[in-house]
């Protein structure tokens, strides 16, 4: 009992010392982002989570780093159901599949429109899901083929899904 | 039999010997073609087996000579500080972070002061638990396998090589067995469930990855990342994260209570000898 008491007290003073390797995160400051949407706007990357919420960079990475830095709370972006990358920033396609932050399961798409709503294409894709997810992507990259992935566009004032 | 707490059931070594698996299963043997996963773990299981077999033909009433046990402690030694280093990549946020080991390390140093037997009741807890862990995730992930990834593809016989390596580590268990003269006969199915557990283990994670994603180094992490349950994205990583972690402990105690046993058991033969002399 000694010994349990004696270790719980270590971990106490190591956790208020800082230095266990745990990393704790207060959840109401969590922002679950549903869809990603990847956009171009010159040279830099453009990413949007929704709610008027964006990041800009020069590559993905530092896009998504922008946007971890500068939003007020916790972006969470594994909780992302859909990317969704537009035509205009296509060469950025082979950056998401390789970027740890999304689900590998998380479904991909392509579209040629510039500016969608975040939310409203998020609510679409809930119920037409993808059959082509990050993971395939990556896996067709690296057996050197071109992934098939999906087009979404806007259309009669919804959504259109090919392919 | 020694004293109460040296007493750990041939039943306890093997379940704690195939927890202690679940390091190179899941660290190793995942990230190798299918094909050669079974061939390397029939070989392993096939060698352990046999070890086991003659373990339990022989009389163990007569006394035997264990100088040349000890010498083998520093290497069970270094092994187990190598799993605890291993355990460490067990959360992605503390891989590679010395203390983090260093608390695995000191975790199997307890149990293993304490004594075989509470090393073998956490391995009774332990088998459960991350059987249970390993279970859900392999399950779940069954349906999103790909027939035509489990074709024959790439890799080779050092494949096989480094999953029989990988596979006799919780091998250890038999010259625990040894040294503390039990009895009982030791079960010859950990290492075929162990084996089993490797090959279904890599037939998934290579069937969903695709073979060049499976060799990723943190590939069934990859795998438990990506499970749909009905569509639905599922977050499996966190009971692999901890399985994973009891794992490394299964493996870091099994070593170092080989070590210790093994140590004391040559310095009390010096000893004796030594008596005998004089």
């Amino acid at each position: 009992m000694k010994k349990l008491l004696f270790v719980l007290l270590a971990a106490a003073v190591l956790g208020g010392m800082g230095l266990l390797p745990f990393r704790s995160v207060d959840a109401a400051k969590l922002l679950p982002v549903k869809t990603v949407i990847v956009t171009k706007s010159g040279d830099e990357y453009v990413v949007d989570i929704g709610a008027g919420v964006q990041a800009v960079g020069r590559t993905l990475r530092e896009a998504l780093d922008c946007l971890r830095e500068e939003v007020t709370g916790e972006v969470f972006l594994p909780t992302a159901e859909q990317v969704i990358v537009t035509d205009a920033a296509e060469d950025a396609v082979e950056a998401v599949a390789e970027e740890t932050s999304f689900r590998p399961a998380a479904g991909i798409y392509r579209t040629p429109d510039r500016h969608l709503d975040v939310e409203a294409v998020g609510a679409y894709l809930d119920s037409h899901t993808s059959n082509m997810t990050i993971l395939d992507v990556r896996a067709a990259l690296a057996l050197g083929q071109t992934p098939a992935i999906p087009v979404i566009r806007a259309a009669d004032g919804g959504f259109r899904v090919d392919g | 039999m020694g004293k109460r707490h040296d007493r750990i059931s041939a039943r306890q070594l093997g379940a704690l010997a195939l927890c202690a698996a679940g390091v190179p299963i899941f660290r190793l043997c995942c990230r190798v073609h299918w094909l050669w996963t079974l061939a390397g773990a029939v070989a392993a299981c096939l060698m352990l087996s046999g070890l086991s077999w003659l373990l339990n033909r022989q009389d163990r009433t007569r006394p035997k000579s264990s100088h040349w046990r000890g010498a083998l402690a520093p290497f069970l030694l270094g092994g187990a500080a190598l799993a605890a280093w291993v355990g460490s990549f067990a959360f992605p946020e503390t891989a590679g972070n010395g203390l983090a080991a260093l608390l695995i390390f000191g975790l199997a140093i307890w149990a293993a002061r304490i004594g075989p037997a509470a090393v073998g009741r956490c391995a009774g807890i332990l088998l459960w638990v991350t059987g249970m862990l390993y279970g859900v995730v392999l399950l779940f992930s069954v349906p999103q396998m790909q027939s035509r990834w489990l074709l024959p593809g790439p890799g080779g016989p050092t494949d096989a090589l480094l999953v029989w390596a990988g596979l006799s580590v919780p091998g250890v268990a038999l010259c625990l067995h040894g040294a503390l003269g039990s009895d009982q006969k030791l079960p010859h199915w950990p290492w075929w469930s162990a084996g089993s557990l490797a090959v279904v283990a890599a037939a998934v994670t290579g069937g969903i990855l695709s073979p060049p994603l499976a060799t990723e180094r943190e590939a069934f992490r990859t795998l438990a990342r990506g499970v749909s349950v009905l569509g639905v994205m599922r977050r499996f990583e966190a009971l692999v994260n901890g399985a994973m972690l009891m794992s490394a402990f299964s493996l870091c105690a099994l070593l170092l209570t080989a070590a210790v046993l093994l140590w004391s058991g040559s310095r009390r033969e010096t000893e004796r000898t030594r008596n005998q002399t004089k």
